[in-house]
């Protein structure tokens, strides 16, 4: 696991130079485009302080990378081969998402056309309560369709199972949370600033 | 973090304890409870719902931010921004 302090400073650093970066003070922006870009920013500076290493981190930054309005501020903080690198992903996942509904296609097919009586294998993850038997079929599958809630949830989460699927999921919380903070205190910064200048004013 | 990733059969039950009360201790009001069946789905909905509510707040705080942010004086860089959180 990561070093929180660190994570929070390289993260807030990282905000604040996106912001910067985003041109938010000027007047001409929408009201819509200017959250985008806070939110943006917001999510790359959380990203790229977590670094590479964690799926939800790269699928973040792919996920702005995807949509093409995002590509000139994605390239004022990123870089010219940062974005290009999130946008190579971000292109991956698309055509990994559709090959995986084509093959859902094909599985669920097969399923109907085969004997229903086949047996299920579990791919509930091995909770003690799971492995000791204790677990109802229905709680059970309770349980799978909560997995399937937390993969669309945590980003790039999609292919994760069990145990990944669950630190994933702690990492990013933890995250999240810093996120929150950080730009909790950015805006308390924000204002404070504002009503010393209308003080002075 | 990927010293863990082992395949699923080496994980041990006690790992995916410390996991799951890692997890439970992250939520708002958590509370002790012991590893039943109705506490590991009840901990995934806590969890799926926390998540939905931190992106919610995440949302509400860009709204905020960039209202801030359009109001402030085209001269006034970042550096203001540093200095009143560093005082606060």
């Amino acid at each position: 696991m990561h070093d929180p302090r660190r994570f929070k400073r390289a993260f807030m650093e990282r905000l604040l130079l996106s912001l910067q970066v985003a041109g938010l003070t000027s007047k001409s922006m929408g009201l819509r485009e200017r959250r985008d870009a806070v939110r943006l920013s917001s999510d790359v500076a959380m990203a790229s302080s977590r670094g590479r290493g964690a799926p939800w981190a790269r699928a973040l930054v792919a996920r702005h990378a995807a949509e093409r309005r995002n590509e000139a501020l994605l390239r004022r903080i990123m870089g010219g081969s940062g974005y290009e690198r999130a946008a190579a992903a971000a292109a991956a996942a698309a055509a990994a998402g559709r090959k995986e509904i084509r093959s859902k296609k094909i599985v669920r097919r097969s399923h109907r056309v085969c004997s229903s009586r086949r047996k299920r294998r579990s791919l509930v993850m091995a909770t003690p309560a799971a492995a000791s038997g204790a677990m109802s079929s229905s709680a059970r599958r309770m349980v799978k369709g909560r997995l399937r809630l937390l993969r669309r949830l945590v980003p790039g989460a999609e292919s994760l199972h069990g145990f990944s699927l669950l630190t994933e999921t702690l990492d990013y919380v933890v995250c999240l949370k810093t996120q929150v903070e950080l730009m909790q205190s950015l805006c308390k910064g924000s204002q404070q600033q504002q009503q010393q200048l209308l003080q002075l004013g | 973090m990927s010293s863990r990733r082992s395949s699923r059969g080496a994980i041990s039950d006690e790992e995916i304890n410390e996991l799951i009360s890692k997890l439970q201790s992250l939520l708002p009001n958590s509370r002790r409870r012991g590893s039943s069946q109705a506490s590991t789905t009840k901990l995934l909905k806590e969890t799926c719902n926390y998540i939905k509510s931190l992106h919610r707040e995440v949302d509400d705080l860009s709204d905020r931010l960039s209202d801030l942010m359009s109001t402030m004086d085209h001269n006034s860089p970042g550096a203001e921004i540093v200095r009143s959180i560093l005082r606060s």
